[in-house]
């Protein structure tokens, strides 16, 4: 083949050309630490990426939503043991006040402090998480239990606060009020109402034969709550402890997606950069001479 | 015999000719580095012989007999054709890179980590749902949304108008071109009847096609008379007829808008007549024919035509190759995208809005006078920008503050998956009491419909990108080929050189021997 002093400029203005992109890529590359920048780098790549850090946000809502969950039913767990702590004082009282050889004055202490004690349940019953009432169910911005006289009411609804966990999957975090209230055989308001109505009363048969019963339907009733809200914490831990190790495999996968390899992206790039050097060089000697230096 | 006179007259013509071919390599040398040029070769013949009875002929000398061009006239075909792709895969390149700029994936910043934002806030709402600084956190997210789709749509809008007045300057440069080509091929034919090759015109010609060739497909066809027909390659349409004495048959233009008027059944163009942007656009109405015309178009009309009466000719030329073809696949491939942009938008409105539109407003609204979504006119409903308080978390209407389910319902449309090109039939099969609307396993989610788009880019930019390197590398070889055949080695001539001026200083020595010659025949034996 005939060569022209043209074809082997074009040729070496291209190949240059050529290594200087190459150059340009593997310093992009570098700078960036990241494999792609643009999706015509890699199209499968690029929406793998998107896909994995889609989902590693996503995961990370959820584990949002299960922390904040798992705030909750701590509250919850902690208001319920102390309402339990509660009516066993009530219970005790209860005890005390059945004994028939106490006086009047004795048995109008023991009913005063009956009083008090329903008064904490209510306001342990008025806890707050975040600013919300943690056992009113839905009506989670009004105060759910009040006093008044002996009467202990609930006011809010029986209302379950749904979070997602994870993809599809949602659970309800709260226990309503209604439920503390709900008992086997009568409701807490009015086991409490007669207990004060009887201590009063000086009824201490009734107190040591149905009250005492009653009681202790309650307390019972409360163990079960904090059993259910215990297991509402295992499942929110175990879908915590998934979820953790979902993101860190997520962020792995996406990192050996997108990330280069930095010690192997150096050797290329020096490798590149010593192809680029010796074709300046070459060319340098090859550019010049003509047979005009010779003559 | 021959006579001492008659030698001389062939050491002159020596000297002349040897005179001629170093001027034929200087020419070369001058042009070594000249676009285009093709090396000339001076041919050399002897002079016709004088025939002497009884002896034979003797030589009378050498002559010039052509200057001539080398060049491969079967690979200038193949160089154009391969130009022609180049030509497209260039300008596809340019503007999907373009395209991969406004969509900006991966990143933290574009469209679906907004998207991603969106749907966190419906999340941190159901979870506080008595929160007006949830909902404000919603309201914001979801026009962050808005605002970026919006801004894409915009960009895919200013982009494809970039692209029609490249179109129109492509166009522009192409006419230019073909009115030189037609000047040349006027000239090349008064020179070719004189019996001579206008190598130089020639060459300059053949640039000039060279250039029009990365434009548009073509192929030529050379005349007897020597001028150069030129048609669109694929279509055969003619884009500059053989006879240099008539004016062009055609001119291309570009269609700047196209609308298309079902009831009268008429098009109504905007059109850069001759690509010519600084003069003012040219509105046509068109019978409905069996081209269909839009944006970026281009168009060959009768550059007699009488715009303000007609009749008018008018045909639509769809050029396979060259850039006219990659700025109109280009803009119809930007069309696709904005597509499929406006179905996601309006699949992620439609949905969203069926699910909180149930108890309280429209949270998403349409700017303007639009009737259904899309990228460009989606926006978040202005009542609720001013009032983050009608933002429904609960499922009833004025319900408990603490539900939040209606706001987790939004949230998990994230979750399914819907035939988005068909939203309005899934979101008919809401279920009002579960507030969802059912998923269909064979949609897609919003962020896979995304995803998806985003792939399509990267491999429509990809395609291009490739397209275009294997063309360099191909027309680096067939240029090399063309170069080993056509162009100047300044070795070579200065070699050529250094014969002919030995061969020019023999024949100087030939006229002194004659000289010498005469010198004794007068000097000595003479009176």
């Amino acid at each position: 083949m005939r060569i022209t002093n043209g074809s082997i400029m074009n040729s070496y203005i291209y190949n240059l050309n050529n290594n200087l992109e190459n150059m340009q890529k593997y310093q992009n590359q570098l700078s960036t630490g990241k494999e792609i920048t643009r999706p015509s780098d890699d199209p499968f790549l690029a929406t793998r990426a998107i896909n994995l850090n889609t989902s590693i946000d996503k995961n990370d809502q959820y584990l949002k939503n299960i922390e904040d969950s798992i705030g909750w039913t701590e509250m919850t767990d902690s208001s319920l043991g102390n309402i339990t702590d509660i009516l066993q004082r009530i219970r005790e009282l209860t005890v005390y006040g059945a004994n028939g050889t106490l006086d009047d004055g004795d048995i109008e202490a023991i009913a005063m402090e009956v009083g008090q004690n329903i008064e904490a349940l209510a306001q342990i019953g008025n806890t707050k998480y975040d600013g919300r009432y943690l056992l009113a169910g839905q009506e989670t911005t009004k105060p759910p239990f009040s006093v008044s006289g002996n009467t202990i009411s609930y006011a809010g609804d029986s209302g379950q606060l749904e979070r997602e966990i994870s993809e599809n999957v949602t659970m309800s975090v709260n226990i309503s009020g209604d439920r503390l209230m709900d008992g086997e055989t009568e409701s807490l308001q009015t086991s409490l109402k007669n207990l004060m109505d009887r201590m009063e009363t000086g009824q201490t048969n009734e107190l040591s034969s149905d009250s005492l019963a009653r009681i202790d339907e309650h307390i019972e009733n409360l163990l079960s709550l904090r059993a259910e809200i215990g297991s509402k914490y295992n499942r929110l831990d175990t879908a915590k402890s998934k979820n953790e190790a979902e993101s860190l495999n997520m962020t792995e996968l996406l990192s050996k997606t997108e990330d280069i390899d930095i010690a192997e992206k150096i050797m290329e790039f020096s490798m590149m950069q010593s192809v680029y050097q010796s074709s300046l060089a070459t060319g340098a000697k090859i550019l010049q001479p003509s047979l005009l230096d010779y003559l | 015999m021959a006579g001492i006179f008659r030698t001389f007259s062939t050491a002159r013509q020596g000297m002349l000719a040897q005179q001629n071919a170093v001027n034929t390599a200087s020419h070369n040398i001058a042009n070594a580095n000249t676009e285009g040029f093709s090396r000339q070769s001076v041919n050399l013949v002897t002079t016709q012989p004088y025939t002497y009875a009884g002896i034979g002929q003797f030589g009378t000398g050498v002559e010039v007999e052509s200057i001539t061009r080398t060049r491969d006239e079967f690979l200038d075909g193949q160089i154009r054709l391969e130009n022609a792709m180049e030509g497209r895969y260039k300008a596809e390149g340019s503007a999907l890179e373009q395209v991969e700029t406004i969509f900006l994936e991966p990143s933290e910043t574009g469209l679906n980590s907004a998207l991603d934002d969106f749907w966190n806030a419906w999340q941190e709402l159901s979870k506080t749902p008595e929160s007006s600084s949830a909902k404000t956190i919603v309201a914001h997210k979801a026009s962050t949304l808005t605002e970026t789709a919006n801004h894409m749509d915009g960009q895919l809008e200013t982009l494809k108008a970039d692209l029609t007045s490249l179109q129109a300057t492509n166009v522009k440069d192409a006419n230019v071109l073909l009115s030189q080509i037609n000047d040349t091929n006027d000239q090349i034919a008064r020179i070719k009847l004189k019996g001579i090759e206008p190598n130089d015109l020639m060459d300059r010609r053949d640039l000039l096609v060279d250039q029009l060739s990365s434009i548009v497909d073509i192929k030529t066809n050379i005349k007897e008379n020597g001028s150069m027909e030129i048609r669109n390659r694929e279509t055969g349409k003619i884009l500059l007829d053989s006879n240099p004495q008539k004016d062009a048959e055609v001119e291309m233009s570009v269609i700047k808008t196209a609308a298309y008027d079902d009831a009268a059944g008429e098009w109504t163009l905007n059109i850069v007549l001759k690509g010519d942007s600084t003069e003012s656009l040219k509105t046509l109405t068109l019978g409905g024919g069996p081209d269909e015309f839009s944006m970026g178009d281009i168009i060959l009309t009768d550059p007699g035509m009488d715009w303000e009466n007609g009749p008018v000719l008018i045909e639509k030329l769809s050029p396979e190759e060259g850039g006219l073809s990659g700025n109109s696949n280009s803009i119809e491939k930007i069309e696709e995208y904005q597509n499929r942009l406006d179905l996601l938008m309006k699949g992620i409105g439609q949905g969203v809005n069926t699910i909180h539109g149930e108890t309280g407003q429209d949270f998403f609204a349409i700017s303007g006078t639009d009737v259904e979504f899309t990228a460009g006119n989606i926006m978040v409903n202005e009542n609720i920008m001013d009032d983050v308080n009608l933002i429904q978390a609960g499922q009833a209407l004025d319900g408990p503050a603490g539900d939040g389910r209606r706001a987790l319902a939004i949230a998990e449309l994230r979750n399914g998956r819907f035939d988005i090109d068909d939203m309005d039939s899934e979101i008919g099969g809401y279920i009002s009491g579960e507030m969802t609307i059912p998923s269909n396993d064979e949609g897609s989610t919003f962020g896979g419909f995304y995803e998806n788009l985003i792939a399509v880019i990267g491999i429509d930019s990809q395609d291009s990108i490739r397209g275009q390197e294997n063309q360099e590398a191909l027309l680096l070889q067939l240029n090399q080929r063309k170069d080993s055949i056509s162009g100047v080695s300044i070795d070579e001539e200065v070699a050529n050189l250094i014969q002919y001026q030995t061969a020019y200083q023999a024949n100087a020595r030939v006229m002194e021997t004659l000289s010498i010659m005469l010198d004794t025949l007068i000097n000595e034996i003479g009176v």
